[in-house]
């Protein structure tokens, strides 16, 4: 039986061990971190972290860990949340801020009330590395899409059109196109695998996973 | 001054015309009638802003790769790539390829300011498409953060981005160029440096850079009126600068209409409405909004000094709010008085501070009072001092917080509710008789609690402990209160308590002091804090855990099973079988327990999913079960004489593959019962360290209960499996781990 589980282990270790960056045109670059638990620390040459930020922090600044829609913050420096300093793993909420060091700021939000999806932002100084908007931290689906509750939140799109989505299946992720949508210029509707390369444009807008 | 542009009216435009060499042939033409013809050619009503030529990966220009599409133009495309030593540029394409924009722009080339974008470099590509390089600003337009702040941007903000705007047209203009197409959507936020983009290429831009239907009507809200006399003087650049100054202190531009022809009617003709902003900025927007350019401000530090800020000489941007007293409205300042000192209070309740604005707000106020109110509410449960009633009460002010919280939609709460409503209404005839007898219970019971209550002698002693605890408690209904306002924070301190009246003043100490204490952490929270440090215990130590878990769980058996043998030893039975029998279960319920102890070990990094758990122990089964029979075989325990009188079996058990004639089970027996046993336990759950109790005897009692349930269909001789159930869930409980959760209220 112990074999079993750490086959289904390693598998699970192959499927979320790549990185993916999806690029919305005129809205930003997202660095997508589908694992359960993500590292953030200095991006440096070499680097264990799987968020790496340009930044006076140590090059493990805390751990992000995910338990069915909740999400826990482990710091491994020294670091505050809202303001207030903390040593122990705590639930980060809607709208906390956390602070590494003296200056790296991040803010943690979970936009939609139906998606555990998280997305992180640096506020002020520092910057991703490699450099995006924001990190989606991933849990089953993430919505693209023109209203404010969208993880990516495009403001040009058509105001009535539907947010097009990104779900998980069997570790794998998918554009789930309800419109038909080009596929390097084929029409394709249904689940579009969101795989590096792929280029995707609607009727106002286009997109590409890196 | 940069004026190398002839300027002829010709209304003949759209975005996508063919390459002109009739340099003229720009929307910012003279007339009005050319205005509204391009901006019907212009901006489609079908917006197609955000569709790009170029994709990620791909190097229309050698040397960089294209990341993604930042904006599009009348100019042409704008992207974000980086070149093949990584350094991050902005791409512009010049979409007409005229000699005169490509000289506009080699004019600003060396420029160099903080708070203009700078520009890199001029290439062409293969096909001689010309392309500008530039620094990117991966920050918010003014137009985001304009969007973002309705009402009027608070004064702090808004002397940020208008100093340094400012800043930036003064440093053009003394270099002899003017902006022409000053907008929020060309001004940037990076990272707190405001960033003017746009230079030079302006006067070749017909369309908006965000091409939205909305943003590209918004290009009129900031042309002066003199553009459609074909004028084009550094005052344009100090009208926009008023339009944009309206708008970041109202949230709002001063002139607005349906068409373009609307606001472009009311820019020649309209007064602007300057009642929605106060003090030294109305001076200032109304000067540099008159219609007649000469008798507008002649410099944007002249713009600057009312406002109390200023340039210096190298052209920053430098602050003198000092020297000027703030203005307030009373509204504000009620605002400010009733709020609690902001660093009390959760990021998400606090209002921007309203003393901070220019522009007067008609809802002003009114949210922070109702929020204190509000959170005055719960204490009332505080007069529950009867215990039941208490838990009843609080309880359902848990309940009904839960149900507040529920991402469900209110459709769906409706049809919950109506089949909760018929599930009741169905069972009202049991649910009744119980009611009214707990009802006749509780009665009498609250009579005797009453009366023991009563003040005795030595009354006063005890009014205070009660008060005491009813401050506690009161502490605790504001925590419960405040995570369920979504503002969990661990070591905040304490902000309403001291809002708790009714109580003798020696109690507000109390209270504070206990406010000064951390909040204690719920049980839930306790744990997820605790499973994610677990997760983090290194595999070595985990292993030491299980081993000394394994020891301890043999000892545990050994002194069970010789306690068992020895009652029935005393009890005169036969002592030869039953010793065996003692000696068989113990080893068997070793074997359960040191597997459980295994996986719970390994399981408890996470809340696990339970299916798969169960699966994973009800396949480790075999493995039991296999062993109990060749321990039974090796052993060659006497069926016989140890099986009870079994009750209540289904007849299975006639089945001859499971029994043999003489009652004696066979090895297919063995691989059911136990698998069943496995399967039924949620083992992990007494491995865990962070369960409630370390010794759960309803634990115990539930692995009995499943083992009989399995005996049921599989009539294992009894009572040697519900025995082997009972001990190995006493030796797993007695032997794991386990870290008291008590911790979590002393913190």
């Amino acid at each position: 039986m112990a074999i079993t589980m750490s086959q289904f282990e390693s598998e699970l270790a192959n499927a979320v061990t790549r990185r993916r960056i999806l690029w919305v045109d005129g809205v930003g670059g997202y660095l997508l971190a589908d694992r359960d638990e993500v590292t953030l620390g200095q991006a440096v040459a070499g680097s264990s972290a799987d968020i790496g930020i340009v930044g006076d922090i140590r090059r493990r600044a805390g751990v992000i860990r995910r338990s069915g829609a909740d999400y826990l913050l482990q710091p491994l420096q020294a670091t505050q949340l809202n303001g207030q300093a903390i040593d122990r793993a705590q639930l980060l909420r809607h709208s906390d801020l956390i602070q590494f060091g003296e200056r790296v700021r991040l803010r943690f939000t979970q936009p939609h009330p139906l998606s555990a999806t998280a997305r992180l932002e640096l506020v002020g100084l520092g910057k991703f590395q490699p450099h995006v908007d924001a990190v989606l931290l991933m849990a089953d689906s993430c919505l693209i899409g023109p209203q404010a509750n969208c993880h990516v939140h495009c403001p040009q799109w058509d105001p009535a059109s539907a947010p097009l989505t990104l779900v998980r299946r069997s570790q794998d992720w998918f554009f789930n196109a309800t419109q038909e949508l080009l596929v390097h210029g084929l029409p394709q509707r249904g689940l579009i695998a969101a795989v590096p390369g792929l280029r995707l444009c609607g009727a106002d807008f286009s997109l590409s996973i890196e | 001054m940069l004026n190398l542009l002839t300027r002829k009216k010709k209304p003949d435009n759209s975005p996508g015309a063919v390459p002109s060499s009739e340099p003229s042939a720009q929307v910012q033409a003279a007339s009005l009638t050319a205005e509204t013809q391009s901006a019907a050619g212009c901006y489609p009503v079908k917006v197609q802003a955000m569709k790009f030529k170029f994709g990620n990966g791909d190097q229309p220009l050698a040397g960089f790769t294209i990341k993604r599409g930042v904006g599009i133009g009348g100019f042409g495309e704008v992207y974000f790539a980086v070149n093949d030593a990584g350094k991050e540029v902005a791409l512009k394409q010049i979409q007409r390829n005229l000699e005169v924009e490509v000289r506009g722009v080699r004019q600003c080339l060396n420029l160099k300011h903080p708070n203009l974008i700078g520009l890199y470099d001029i290439k062409f590509d293969s096909a001689e498409q010309g392309w500008i390089v530039m620094e990117y600003v991966a920050g918010q337009s003014l137009r985001d953060a304009i969007d973002a702040h309705p009402r009027g941007m608070p004064r702090a903000e808004l002397e940020r981005w208008f100093g340094q705007l400012a800043a930036g047209v003064a440093y053009l203009h003394d270099h002899g160029i003017v902006h022409r197409d000053l907008k929020p959507a060309n001004i940037f936020d990076d990272s707190g440096i405001v960033k003017i983009g746009d230079y030079g290429l302006s006067k070749f831009i017909s369309c908006s850079r965000r091409g939205g239907q909305t943003e590209s009507v918004g290009t009129f809200h900031y042309m002066a009126p003199e553009i459609g006399k074909g004028e084009y003087g550094k005052e344009i650049d100090i009208y926009a600068l008023g339009v944009i100054l309206y708008e970041l202190a109202t949230g709002r531009v001063p002139f607005d209409g349906e068409s373009s022809q609307e606001i472009i009617m009311k820019h020649l003709t309209a007064v602007p409405d300057l009642s929605l902003v106060e003090g030294p900025l109305r001076e200032v927007i109304g000067r540099a909004l008159t219609k007649n350019p000469a008798a507008r401000y002649h410099d944007a530090r002249a713009m600057l000094e009312p406002l109390g800020l200023a340039i210096d000489e190298r052209y920053l941007f430098v602050s003198r709010a000092a020297s000027i007293p703030p203005v307030v409205t009373h509204a504000s300042s009620a605002a400010t008085a009733t709020q609690p000192a902001p660093d009390q209070i959760p990021d998400r309740a606090t209002e921007p501070p309203r003393s901070n604005r220019w522009c007067r707000s008609r809802h002003a106020a009114h949210k922070p009072e109702g929020r204190t109110q509000e959170h005055f509410s719960p204490v009332a449960s505080v007069y529950y001092q009867e215990p039941v009633a208490r838990k009843i009460h609080e309880g359902w002010q848990g309940l009904s917080a839960w149900w507040s919280r529920l991402p469900w939609s209110p459709g769906q709460k409706t049809a919950a509710l109506v089949v909760l409503i018929i599930l009741l209404t169905i069972n009202a005839g049991t649910l009744l008789p119980l009611l009214i007898v707990a009802l006749m219970l509780y009665v009498p019971y609250y009579a005797v609690w009453w009366t023991l209550r009563t003040p005795t002698p030595s009354a006063r002693q005890r009014a205070q402990r009660t008060a005491r605890t009813e401050t506690h408690y009161a502490r605790q209904q504001s925590h419960a209160h405040a995570a369920a306002d979504h503002h969990w924070r661990p070591e905040a301190k304490q902000p309403f308590a001291q809002g708790w009246g009714s109580e003798p003043p020696a109690n507000h100490a109390a209270t504070r002091r206990a406010a000064a204490v951390a909040r204690p952490l719920s049980f839930k929270k306790w744990r997820m804090a605790r499973r994610h440090q677990l997760a983090q215990v290194p595999r070595r130590q985990v292993w030491s855990e299980v081993t000394g878990s394994w020891i301890g769980a043999a000892s545990v058996i050994a002194v069970f099973s010789a306690l068992a043998g020895l009652f029935q030893i005393g009890m005169g039975q036969a002592v030869q079988p039953l010793l065996i029998g003692t000696v068989w279960a113990a080893l068997v319920a070793l074997s359960v327990a040191w597997i459980a102890i295994g996986f719970g070990k390994r399981w408890q990094r996470e809340e696990g999913d339970w299916a798969l758990r169960a699966f994973t122990q009800l396949t480790s089964g075999f493995v039991i079960g296999a062993f109990a029979y060749a321990l039974s075989q090796f052993l060659m325990v006497p069926w016989d004489g140890l099986a009870r009188q079994q009750l209540g079996e289904i007849p299975v058990h006639r089945w001859s593959g499971f029994f043999s004639a003489d009652g004696q089970p066979l090895l297919p027996a063995y691989l059911a019962y136990f698998p069943l046993l496995m399967g039924m336990v949620q083992w992990w759950k007494q491995v865990d360290p962070l369960r409630r109790t370390r010794l759960s005897f309803l634990a115990v009692l539930w692995s009995v209960i499943a083992a009989s349930l399995v005996h049921l269909l599989i009539p294992f001789p009894q009572p040697w499996g519900a025995l082997i159930a009972a001990g190995a869930s006493l030796a797993i409980q007695l032997s794991s781990p386990w870290i008291n959760p008590a911790e979590r209220l002393q913190a």
